[in-house]
Order: structure tokens, then C-alpha cells, then sequence
């Protein structure tokens, strides 16, 4: 994809978004005069003293385990559509195939497996329970608040999560007055369109946040076309006493290309709906408890069909149905938090089609208890932690871990985090529970001026990891060890930098190296944003896969553009575009996954 | 043996540590004189420990980890912007202090920095007025204004509103008010007292020999007569008996209580310029 045409598709955007615009444009009403004195001006007179300038990036993270968190801000500055988006630029996250928005991607935290990172929304799990896989890519970017990521096995708190936590947290209902929304569209290369809508507000107790959005696109990839419709809903209702109770729904819908193979296409189709409640209860200062009820329903069709021809070869029907609740008692003492719980699901997983002759299903009851503790002596912070899981099929499992941090300073401190994990790959296949023992020693300091530096070394001890390299079934041991380093820079002239870069090195049981683990990865980010509203961000992208059939020709370069215009105290218009892959860089762990080229986007964002 | 462990987790978590993790997280808005003043007014009284955060210390900030993370039992937002920013978490209760222009999102205690009205109707009785003029925004000062009003018809004093909408309306307002007042009464209002439009007042007070009660110490040497000021410090004090009351589990009125204490100036050589019944020994 030449720039020319990608400019000429960007010239083509104009006629879709017309009417967006001219909607925006109608509800925009004249500026209000804006107030520019502060109250501390105010009460000792102009030319006081002056605010000092940012001196830190951001405080130091208080938690043993090594987390991110990636906020709403950022994710509005990526023009993100969907869950890989966003995550594609945190540091330590590796993105096996990078495809058009909204098509099937896996993703991996410090090298490990697709299928040993837990995702979760509104404390769903999305992972599929014939193999433990996340689908990531169906989760619209615009109704996620916030995501939380553990890195390392996080089990001690959440069950089968060997490799990590990717926590989505949605938005909530706007507080402060009865309607508002956005509406939003972007339209790019290859018929790419996403249209958006969202409507929040809250009447007396009760707020709501609802979205419906549509995203499609022909494919930046030879059949990886995509048609993905999204529909979700959160009402929120605060108690006459203290406390909440929450509904949520998303429901999903998505018919898209995965992949060209010589003389065959594969396809994916997919219907599923994530719905939950929830009640947060404060029965004091110091004791509240949260109960929720949840379900997943999802219905997963794989189709290899002739090319060309069209011919249906193969198919597999997978569906999903779980079932469960939690509760959760925190106590928050003198000099203690102690948070209690446990988890109850009822699944049910029946694949048809595939090698399986017939229907294949199986049914399983899980639960887990767990104790989480937090105490504060000296400068000292020590988490002891604890999970007892009866999977229903992988053996009951036990999951200690152990934290602990040292303040330096108020914005240094010293971490340590050692905890045991496993996850889940397989609802059918029998003995499928991987193990891990993680450990993590990091600094993190706010205390150079004008820098945040954070670095982390690591070690997975991975074992009963299911392997087929070598076209049979085999239970290995792999050990990925290595280091984590993170900066961030305060604003100068409006511009801040961010880099992150990630080693690991594997070993196998018998000593030798394995292939397709990332042994370097390095993100890099430069954003401008300044009073005017106008922001840039440059994003930087690099892995060296060490694999044979892999690729890693340069940096994948993103360029993300946008400019807000104020109309008035709720109004604004907001006009972005991103050049993707900007110098068509090749980066991908196997040919057959070979990564978007060059491709670019404008749209608009109307909030009101 | 896995219960075994568990069990002796459970003994372990539960068994009491002497530990030094903080109450109150104190956010604050900016470093300023007066808020720092306020802060050391509740760390006087507040016995409890208190961990501070100045939000401009930091490009990045993110207060929803923070409570996740450090549980702190109550924030103390010092100022408007850290008002806003502790509301837009849900896990921990919010008070404040020294915030005049902040709307929060949901209805919280604190201290306002607004004197009650009666204390200023008390002053201008003294000094002997009787039509005095007020400029307000009624987004802004409305529901203050209505108070004075109430309280003002129980006394001699009869309020002569001017409502402004902008700053740039306030010098005209004051003209309007020429020969139809006695006093001028300044409120806290950043509309109605602008960088632009404070020597609207005190032109007016010179050429209509009116006095200017106001609210601050800076006005005095401009040409104001009276200020009754705010006492900072003593509002944080105030502000950490209402945070021990939170955190005793006592409910609180939502909305900002009116400070207790206020501290009278005069600009004598206005009093007497203008010859007014002096405030002396109050």
C-alpha cells in the first residue's frame, strides 16, 4: 500500500463522515466565557507564587507484583478500536499476529503462551475453555475505562492465570449530570470504518453508560477481512445505604477472515454475550463485601473453505456456557487489609466437527478460596497470599505467593514478588494443567527529576507445558528468564518520552534454546500534547521473535494524530487520523502471519 | 497438607503487626501558601498518619491505583482540582477543604471557604449600612446569595443584587449601582471579582464615599474598608475533627460546612476617610 493511495482512501473518508460531522456540529453551542482566575488568585491576588512544574511522571506503585496500568487518557491517544490496540504498546506485551482490527490475535505477556494469560471484563473471564484462548480483538476499545496487567503468574488471586492478568475495567456511568455521549467514526485504508455511539448519564441513583458500535474492513491482510458489531450496556444503581449494584452486558457478533492458506481460506464466525452483576456492599469503614453473578455464552464456528471455489472443507463448532458466582469479604484494619473470597462456575464446553467425529462435551464444577493480605511495617510492605482451587478436571491446585517492598524513599521503592501459578490450557484434553513458579525482583524511583525509571528481573520456571513441536504431545520444562526496563519523562515543551524494553532468555529442560519466545522487545513512545488540545504520539514497535520463518526487518512505526476543538463546557469535536506501520516494516513470528502493512485512517469524535 | 498450609496462612494474616500504613491520604491540589497553611492547621489536630500528594508534583497521576494499592480509609482533597480528581474514585470517602469553584460530582463533606453570610451582615450592621450592593454569579454563588437574602430580611441591611454572567459585566454592574447603595459587599465570586474589573469597586467606593467589605487581606491596601478573612489553619483543624468524625463511622451532613473562625481587618484610613462607626475591638 503506496502512501498515495493510502491518502486517496483517506479523501474518500469524506462522504461517511459528513453526516457525523454535521451532528456534531449541531449540538455544538456557543463557548462559555471561561474563568480563568483561580480561587487561590482570588483570595491573595494576582502574581502569587507560581505553581511548580511537574517533577515526577507519576508516583511509585506501592505492589509487589510487576503491573501496569494503561488509563483512559492513553487509550483515547491511540485511536485504538479494539483490546490489541491498546495493549500492543505497553511494555513486555507481544502480540503474535498482527492483523487488521477486530480479527482473532494472541498475545503474550513476557514470552509466555497465548493460552497462559487470563483476560478479564467486569472480572469475566473471556478465555475460551476449549484452550484457554482470550479473544481479545472482540472487545471494543471506547467502552474500556482502564486495564490493569499483572505480569507473572497472578494465581494467588485469580486461579488459572500462569502467565499474567490483562484486567479490562469499563467505563462507568458519567456521574454528573443526566445524558450525555459521543458519537464517533473513522473510515480507513481497505474499507476500514468503525462508527461508534455512547450514551451516559445518571438520574438520581441511577446511571447507565451504553454503547453499540460496528467495525469493518476488507481486510489489511489477504483474507482477513472482518465484520465486528458490538452492543453494550451498564446500569448502575447506588443504594438508599451505602453500596451499588451493577449490571452489565456485552454482547458480540463478528464474521472475519483469519487466514490465507495455498488453496484455502479460514474463516471464523462468532456470537457471544458476557453479562454480570454485581453488589458492592460497605457493611462499615472497615468491612465490605462484593457479590456478583456472572455468565459467558459464546458460540465459536471455524470454516477452512476452498480458494478459490468457496467449497466448505472443514468446520468446528465450539460453544461455551459458563455459569458462576463470587463473593468477596475486604477488612480493612488498624494495620491491615485482608481481602477473603470465593469462586464458583459451572461450565460447559462442546465442540463439533474438526478430527472430532460427532459432538464432543464436557462438563466441569470449579471453585477456588482464597485469602489475600496486606500489612505495612516500617517502610516495609509484605503480601502474603494463598489459592485453593478445585478445577474439576486439572487437579486440585494450591497457589502461595509471597510480596514484599521496601520504600526507599515516598517515591522510591525496592520490590520482591515469588509466587507459584498454573493455568488451564484444556477443558478436553485430560492432564492439561501448566505450572509455573515466578519470581521478580524491580526498582521502581520517581526520584531522578523529571524522570520515572522502572526495572524488573524475572524468572518463569514453566513446567508440563504442552508441547507438539515435534508432531507428538509433549509435557516440557522451559525456563524464560530475564529483565524489564521502563522510562518515562515529564512534559518539556509539551513532548514526553516513553520507552520499555523487555530481554528473556529460554531454556529448555535439557539446556537448549527454543524458538518463537521474544528474546528482545522494545516499545518506544513519544507524545506531544499541548494546551491547544493538539496531540501526537509516535509509537514505536520491535521484536525479535528467534524463530525460524520469522521476521523482524525495523521498527513498526505508528503515528497517532488528534485535535480538540471546546465548544463548550460538555461540547467538544475532535478530529484524529493514524498512520499505521508508517515505513512498512516487517515484524512477525511466522510467514504465515505476516503482520498489516502500511495502512491509515482519519475520523472524528463528538462528545456532548 | 495443602489445608495445613492454608490454615497456617490464615493464622499467619490474621495475627496483629505493628505497622505504619497510613490513614488519610491528603491530596492537594498545587503547593500554595494558604492551602500548605490549611494542611498544617489538620495535621495539628488530625493524630492519625497522613500520607501527602501535591498532584502537581506529577505529569501522570492515577488515584485509582493509589487507593487500590494503599487503602488508605479517607482522602482529604485540599483544593478544587483535587477535589475532582478524588471524586472520580469510588472506593474511599472524600473530604475537602479549600476548594471554591470545584462541583462535585457527588455530594461530599468538608469545609468550604465561604464565611456565613450572617457574619458579614453582622459587619456592615455595624458599620452602619443599610442598602448594600452585591455582584454574583448565579452559577457560582447563587445558592449563597439566596442564604444571605433569608437572612439579610431579618435585619435592617437590604441586599441590592447585580447578577454578572462574565467579568467583563462587573464594572458596568457597579456603575448601575450608583446613589442606590451604601456599602459594597465582595464575594468570592471569580466572575464578579476579575483581575480586570477589582478597581471597578474601589473607584466606586471613592467617588460614591462607600465602603467595600471584602473577603481578603489583599483588598485592604486597594481600598477596601473591612475584610473578614478566612483563618486557613484553623479550617484544617476544623476539617480534622469532621475527617475523625468520618472515620469514627458517624455520618456526615453532605456540603461544606461554613468555617468557624474568621478574622476581622480594617483599612483605617478608609474607616475614617469615610466615617464609618470604627470595628475596633472586635
Amino acid at each position: 500500500m503506496s502512501i498515495r493511495s493510502a491518502v486517496l482512501s483517506v479523501g474518500a473518508a469524506v462522504k461517511p463522515m459528513v453526516l457525523t460531522v454535521a451532528l456534531c456540529l449541531l449540538t455544538v453551542m456557543p463557548a462559555r466565557s471561561d474563568d480563568d482566575l483561580s480561587s487561590v488568585e482570588l483570595f491573595n491576588g494576582a502574581g502569587g507564587d507560581p505553581v511548580s512544574a511537574n517533577r515526577s511522571p507519576r508516583p511509585a506503585s506501592q505492589t509487589a507484583e510487576n503491573i501496569t496500568v494503561v488509563t483512559a487518557d492513553e487509550i483515547v491517544a491511540l485511536n485504538a478500536h479494539t483490546l490489541p490496540d491498546i495493549i500492543y504498546a505497553v511494555t513486555g506485551i507481544q502480540l503474535e499476529v498482527i492483523s487488521t482490527p477486530g480479527t482473532l490475535t494472541n498475545i503474550e505477556i513476557q514470552g509466555s503462551d497465548f493460552d497462559h494469560v487470563l483476560v478479564l471484563i467486569d472480572n469475566v473471564p473471556l478465555n475460551s475453555l476449549s484452550d484457554n484462548f482470550p479473544d481479545l480483538a472482540s472487545i471494543p476499545a471506547q467502552i474500556i475505562d482502564r486495564i490493569e496487567i499483572v505480569k507473572g503468574a497472578a494465581s494467588s488471586a485469580w486461579g488459572s492465570a500462569l502467565g499474567g492478568v490483562i484486567n479490562v475495567i469499563t467505563k462507568v456511568p458519567q456521574q454528573d449530570r443526566p445524558a450525555g455521549g459521543t458519537l464517533a467514526g473513522s473510515y480507513g485504508t481497505r474499507q476500514t470504518v468503525d462508527g461508534r455511539v455512547e450514551a451516559t448519564g445518571t438520574v438520581d441513583r441511577l446511571g447507565y453508560y451504553l454503547f453499540a458500535g460496528n467495525l469493518h474492513s476488507d481486510g489489511l491482510r489477504p483474507n482477513n477481512q472482518v465484520d465486528l458489531g458490538n452492543l453494550y450496556g451498564k446500569l448502575q444503581y447506588e443504594l438508599p445505604v451505602r453500596g451499588t449494584v451493577t449490571l452489565t452486558t456485552l454482547y458480540t457478533t463478528r464474521e472475519s477472515g483469519v487466514l490465507a492458506v495455498p488453496y484455502a481460506d479460514i474463516n471464523d464466525q462468532k456470537h457471544e454475550l458476557i453479562a454480570s452483576a454485581a453488589l458492592l456492599l460497605p457493611l462499615d469503614n472497615r468491612l465490605s463485601l462484593d457479590a456478583a453473578v456472572r455468565t459467558r455464552q459464546s458460540t465459536m464456528e471455524m470454516f477452512t473453505i476452498s480458494a478459490p471455489g468457496g467449497v466448505t472443507l472443514q468446520s468446528t463448532r465450539e460453544n461455551d456456557n459458563s455459569i458462576g458466582g463470587s463473593l468477596k469479604a475486604s477488612w480493612l484494619g488498624e494495620w491491615q487489609l485482608v481481602v477473603a473470597g470465593v469462586d464458583y462456575d459451572h461450565v460447559k464446553v462442546s465442540l463439533r466437527g474438526g478430527r472430532i467425529a460427532g459432538e464432543e462435551a464436557k462438563t466441569a464444577d470449579r471453585a477456588g478460596i482464597y485469602l489475600n493480605d496486606t500489612f505495612t511495617v516500617g517502610n516495609f510492605a509484605i503480601t502474603p497470599s494463598a489459592r485453593y482451587d478445585w478445577t474439576g478436571f486439572g487437579g486440585d491446585r494450591f497457589s502461595p505467593s509471597f510480596g514484599i517492598t521496601y520504600a526507599l524513599s515516598e517515591n522510591s521503592l525496592l520490590r520482591g514478588y515469588t509466587a507459584r501459578g498454573y493455568s488451564l490450557t484444556s477443558l478436553n484434553r485430560a492432564e492439561s494443567t501448566e505450572k509455573v513458579w515466578t519470581s521478580q525482583l524491580g526498582f521502581e524511583s520517581g526520584d531522578v527529576p523529571s524522570l520515572w525509571l522502572k526495572a524488573t528481573l524475572f524468572r518463569n520456571d514453566t513446567w508440563d507445558v504442552i508441547s507438539n513441536d515435534l508432531g507428538r504431545l509433549a509435557k516440557t520444562r522451559q525456563l524464560k528468564h530475564g529483565g524489564e526496563f521502563e522510562l518515562r519523562t515529564v512534559p518539556v515543551f509539551n513532548t514526553s518520552l516513553s520507552t520499555g524494553y523487555t530481554y528473556i532468555h529460554t531454556e529448555g529442560g535439557d539446556g537448549q534454546m527454543f524458538q518463537s519466545v521474544p528474546k528482545h522487545t522494545l516499545k518506544l513512545g513519544l507524545r506531544y500534547r499541548d494546551p491547544s488540545r493538539l496531540q501526537a504520539q509516535l509509537i514505536g514497535n520491535y521484536i525479535d521473535w528467534n524463530a525460524t520463518g520469522s521476521s523482524n526487518r525495523g521498527v513498526l512505526w505508528d503515528l497517532h494524530v488528534s485535535k480538540t476543538f471546546e465548544y463548550a463546557e460538555y461540547t467538544s469535536f475532535e478530529v484524529f487520523g493514524s498512520l499505521r506501520n508508517i515505513f512498512a516494516g516487517q515484524q512477525y513470528v511466522t510467514d504465515m502471519y505476516t503482520n498489516t502493512g502500511r495502512w491509515a485512517e482519519v475520523g472524528v469524535r463528538c462528545h456532548f | 497438607m495443602s489445608l495445613l498450609r492454608l490454615l497456617v496462612l490464615v493464622f499467619f494474616t490474621l495475627i496483629p503487626t505493628l505497622a505504619l500504613a497510613y490513614d488519610v491520604l491528603l491530596l492537594q491540589s498545587m503547593h500554595d501558601k494558604g492551602y500548605d497553611e490549611a494542611v498544617r492547621g489538620f495535621k495539628r489536630d488530625y493524630r492519625g498518619s497522613v500520607r501527602r500528594i501535591v498532584l502537581t508534583d506529577y505529569a501522570d497521576f492515577d488515584l485509582t491505583r493509589i487507593t487500590r494499592e494503599e487503602h488508605p480509609k479517607l482522602i482529604v482533597a485540599v483544593g478544587d482540582r483535587a477535589l475532582e480528581v478524588a471524586q472520580k474514585q469510588h472506593a474511599t470517602p472524600v473530604v475537602y477543604m479549600m476548594a471554591l469553584n470545584a462541583k462535585p460530582r457527588r455530594p461530599a463533606s468538608g469545609v468550604s471557604m465561604l464565611l456565613d453570610p450572617a457574619r458579614y451582615l453582622s459587619v456592615l450592621e455595624e458599620l452602619g449600612c443599610e442598602r448594600v450592593g452585591v455582584l454574583y454569579d448565579p452559577a457560582r454563588s447563587g445558592a449563597y446569595v439566596k442564604r444571605a437574602l433569608a437572612l439579610a430580611g431579618r435585619s435592617r441591611i437590604r441586599l441590592v443584587l447585580r447578577e454578572v454572567h462574565a467579568p467583563k459585566e462587573t464594572p458596568a454592574m457597579i456603575a448601575s449601582l450608583k446613589g442606590k447603595v451604601d456599602a459594597l459587599w465582595m464575594l468570592p465570586d471569580t466572575t464578579a471579582v476579575s483581575p480586570g474589573s477589582t478597581e471597578a469597586y474601589f473607584l466606586f467606593s471613592q467617588a460614591e464615599r462607600v465602603p467595600v467589605v471584602t473577603f481578603a487581606e489583599v483588598y485592604l491596601s486597594m481600598g477596601g474598608a473591612v475584610a473578614l478573612i478566612i483563618d486557613r489553619y484553623d479550617i484544617g483543624r476544623q476539617l480534622a475533627e469532621l475527617a475523625q468524625n468520618v472515620l469514627d463511622g458517624n455520618q456526615q451532613d453532605e456540603g461544606g460546612e461554613p468555617p468557624r473562625r474568621a478574622v476581622t481587618r480594617t483599612n483605617e484610613g478608609v474607616v475614617r476617610q469615610l466615617r464609618l462607626n470604627s470595628l475596633a475591638g472586635r
